[in-house]
């Protein structure tokens, strides 16, 4: 089991190093990014340009920035943005902690409520209630997440003035530090937690839903039916942690995007995260952001699939590495 | 005196009053009764928080080094240049009292203001100018505006509070370039510019104190109580930065910011309604920008100057401002600002006209020979692509309109819409294209070397249309040289002229900028310069303040 680990662990570098030729690779495909900076400003000279791509040796060929910024990533040194000279890594160090408190919380609530619905509409397959939540689950997978969150905003926001429209802190805390409480901060996650949940909802809970029909056709749930034993018993105890397998899987494939973060609901909800932070470098050829980003998701990703091995062979008994 | 208690019910959007407001109300409270406070302030109120939004976050609070719009306003508050642009965009002292220009001009000497004071209590010298322009002019500190200042041969101390500029020949637009904000010596000398913390965390002389930037959320700043002209009556200024226009306006309408930029769809149809106009004055005033179709010279369709009159003739300006604006705009002629007296009120405008459009083409030997509604000459259609950058509606709009009428005339134009980094690098950069929508933005000077000039035409210059006029280079280099206003507004109107009759480009409209101001606020006085320009003038009546 350990040498399997050590190997799985070692598998990542190689893969590393890949991702992030290639993203350098596409980075340069199109676009310079002094003109993106500068853009057709006619104050800034074609000399200040120049001096820009010196100054990150954009004008060296592509395999030496790719072999530079290797160097530099032996020492965790990310390197600098090009949009503002400040380190990658603190860029994303800023941003993380607001991410990660978005998803985590999000993750939770989906899982929270997507599981019940799953295990309710398997056992009751094919009755209204399966139907009707059926229907409520698509309708809610189809809705667009920005419009989704603008009526949330208009409704709970505008109209009742339950909650506050946008923003993880406010201004005045700086002034009123008793705001900055964890009940404000609260308060303020309620409408982008409600945003992020209703479209994964409805894929975890199908899930659920599949995998239980599946267990609930064993025979050992006939066996422990035909032992007399109670049904909830039954359901609980010997189908669902059968059940539930699956589902780790699935949870390790929504790690990157806990760390991603969602551009959309980050610009609607003004929140600082990892979604904005990627898709602004991404708009401004921040190489170095953008290969910071990369690499940290990427490595957070495989991270996610090895854990996911692991937790299986934790579980199930019958999965063994060693051989 | 007319100071009171701040009145949580006089404001209708009370969404924060019960959070927010009842523990400020008790230490408004206090502050208030205290009878010292008011006299602070000698003739107007102060107190209160101007809470504004933008788009996008900082960058860089080094002024110098700056090039996006949230830093240049931040910067603006908290730093002062040597001179800068009164309210009808007339060059003053900021904080130079006066300065002199030696008669071949190229000395100019500044006297600095005396009780200019930094936000940590060093007095402002001429040391620190001195200093911000070695900082500017050292090409490792990669300001971006570099090449406004080349000419400079040497900045001298005189005394304390005089310096002396000289430049290798005279430059006029001198006077405005070096208003540059001045940063202060003593916290910056040995600093490597680019990594300093100085660049997130600065110390002015301005109007404003920086007081904290949380990224992506909000920079206060706070007013500078010994500010030299006088203490500002708002005392925090508050940039939220919200990154979606709709979400702003629900912030706005909400009480959540004081200020925002409306789009001409919010302008329009959202708020001139009786209910948003009880608490929000609308400003709209002329930006200093221009929108235009640009030809590519080199290309043999456009080489005929009828044939570009023709096209500047079959363009309805006032439809593109009614379609694409929402009529927010002002036709434009030409490559100066309106406002100025270098715009010349004489320059051939275009105004509609295809049946003149029509016979120009047909002097110039376009005629639809085959019958297929579409002109040609010597066996060559005429077509070509016209492109534009993506993300920009008002423009992906205005070729849609622009080609529709020139279909009426027979020309065919294919609509390209190109995402903007390759825009620049593969089309204008490598002037690989043939008609092209884009937009100026024109600095505080008329120069417009870099433009118009035809030095600028070579590669990677922004005269990518290569449009070269003998006379106009000469007037151009003229009005670099003199600081003799008269001359200056002759040179450029005599250059607005001679462009507007080669129509190299089909000048479009100047758009309005546009605005909505919480109407707590008073003083605000629009001009030519906008409406910031005052902004320690604002004030808010006691009974109307919120923080």
């Amino acid at each position: 089991m350990l040498s399997y680990i050590i190997r799985r662990f070692l598998l990542i570098i190689p893969m590393l190093i890949g991702i992030s030729l290639i993203t350098l690779a596409i980075m340069h495909l199109s676009g310079d990014p002094a003109s993106i900076k500068y853009g057709l400003n006619p104050e800034i000279a074609e000399s200040a340009r120049q001096q820009f791509r010196e100054h990150y040796n954009l004008d060296k060929p592509i395999l030496t920035q790719f072999l530079m910024w290797l160097r530099r990533i032996v020492f965790l040194d990310f390197g600098n943005s090009l949009i503002d000279d400040r380190p990658v890594i603190e860029k994303i160090g800023e941003r993380l902690p607001a991410t990660l408190l978005l998803g985590g919380i999000s993750i939770l609530v989906i899982y929270i409520i997507a599981i019940p619905i799953g295990i309710s509409s398997a056992v009751k397959a094919n009755t209204p209630y399966d139907r009707i939540m059926t229907v409520a689950l698509f309708i809610g997978y189809s809705t667009p997440t920005f419009w989704f969150a603008l009526l949330l905003i208009m409704f709970f926001g505008i109209h009742l003035g339950w909650f506050p429209i946008s923003g993880m802190r406010p201004w005045y805390v700086e002034y009123y530090p008793f705001f900055a409480s964890f009940k404000d901060l609260a308060w303020r996650l309620v409408l982008p937690v409600a945003a992020t949940s209703l479209v994964s909802l409805a894929g975890i809970s199908r899930y659920m839903r599949s995998s239980m029909l599946e267990v609930l056709r064993q025979d050992y749930i006939r066996t422990a039916r035909a032992k007399g034993l109670k049904e909830s018993r039954v359901l609980y105890k010997h189908a669902l942690k059968n059940a539930l397998l699956p589902i780790i899987t699935i949870a390790s494939m929504i790690l990157p995007s806990l760390i991603g973060g969602s551009f959309i609901i980050e610009t609607i909800f003004g929140w600082p995260g990892m979604g904005r932070l990627g898709f602004e470098a991404i708009m401004n050829y921040d190489l170095y952001t953008v290969m910071g980003v990369g690499v940290i998701s990427a490595f957070l990703t495989l991270l996610g699939l090895v854990l996911a091995d692991i937790m299986y062979a934790i579980v199930d008994p019958r999965i063994r590495y060693d051989a | 005196m007319r100071q009171s208690q701040p009145n949580p019910h006089s404001n209708n959007f009370s969404l924060f009053a019960g959070r927010l407001l009842r523990p400020l109300f008790i230490i408004a409270a206090f502050v208030f009764l205290c009878p010292l406070y008011p006299a602070l302030c000698a003739e107007r109120p102060c107190g209160d928080a101007y809470v504004t939004a933008s788009i996008g976050d900082a960058v860089n609070l080094i002024p110098f080094l700056a090039s996006d719009s949230t830093s240049g306003s931040i910067t603006g508050l908290v730093f002062n240049g040597l001179t800068k642009a009164d309210k009808d965009l007339d060059i003053v002292g900021d904080i130079a009292e006066k300065w002199d220009i030696s008669e071949d001009g190229t000395e100019i000497t500044f006297y600095l203001k005396k009780d200019v004071r930094w936000h940590d209590g060093a007095p402002l010298t001429a040391g620190d100018v001195k200093f911000t322009f070695e900082a500017i002019l050292d090409p490792k500190n990669g300001c971006p505006y570099i090449a406004n200042y080349k000419d400079i041969e040497s900045v001298e101390v005189i005394d304390d509070f005089a310096v002396r500029f000289k430049y290798s020949q005279p430059y006029a637009p001198a006077l405005s370039k070096l208003g540059v904000a001045i940063v202060p010596e003593h916290l910056l000398r040995g600093e490597d510019l680019r990594i300093s913390k100085f660049k997130r965390d600065p110390v002015g002389c301005g109007p404003y104190i920086f007081r904290k930037w949380n990224t992506e959320q909000y920079i206060i700043l706070e007013s500078n109580k010994d500010y030299f002209e006088h203490r500002p009556y708002i005392d925090k200024h508050i940039t939220r930065i919200i990154p979606d226009q709709a979400v702003q306006f629900l912030e706005l309408i909400t009480g959540g910011i004081d200020e925002m930029t409306l789009t001409p769809y919010q302008y329009f149809y959202r708020t001139d309604t009786e209910k948003f106009k009880a608490h929000y004055n609308r400003y709209k005033y002329l930006s200093r920008a221009y929108t235009y179709i640009g030809y590519n010279l080199t290309d043999p369709l456009f080489r005929d100057k009828r044939v570009r009159k023709a096209l500047s003739y079959a363009v309805d300006k006032n439809e593109i401002i009614n379609g694409a604006l929402m009529g927010l705009g002002e036709p434009c002629t030409g490559p100066f600002f309106k406002k100025t007296p270098y715009y010349s009120a004489g320059a051939e405008g275009y105004a509609y006209d295809p049946e003149r459009a029509r016979l120009l083409l047909f002097q110039a030997g376009w005629r639809d020979t085959d019958g297929d509604g579409v002109l040609d000459k010597d066996g060559r259609a005429f077509k070509f692509k016209l492109i534009t950058n993506q993300g920009n509606k008002d423009r992906e709009d205005i070729v849609t309109i622009i080609q529709r009428k020139w279909k009426e005339l027979g020309i065919e134009a294919d609509i390209q819409i190109i995402a903007w980094p390759s825009f620049i690098k593969e089309f204008i950069d490598k002037k690989n294209f043939q008609a092209v929508v884009l937009g100026w933005t024109m600095a505080l000077d008329p120069d417009c070397y870099v433009v118009w000039h035809s030095e600028s035409s070579k590669k990677g210059g922004l005269n990518f249309v290569s449009y070269k006029n003998e006379e106009v280079d000469k007037l151009i280099e003229e009005g670099r040289r003199t600081f003799d206003n008269k001359k200056r507004v002759e040179a450029y109107n005599r250059i607005h002229e001679v462009i507007a009759e080669d129509a190299p480009y089909t000048f479009l409209y100047f758009p309005y900028a546009r605005t909505a101001v919480s109407k707590r606020f008073r003083g605000i006085e629009p001009a030519a310069a906008g409406i910031g320009y005052n902004f320690i003038d604002w004030y808010v009546d006691p009974g109307d303040m919120r923080y």
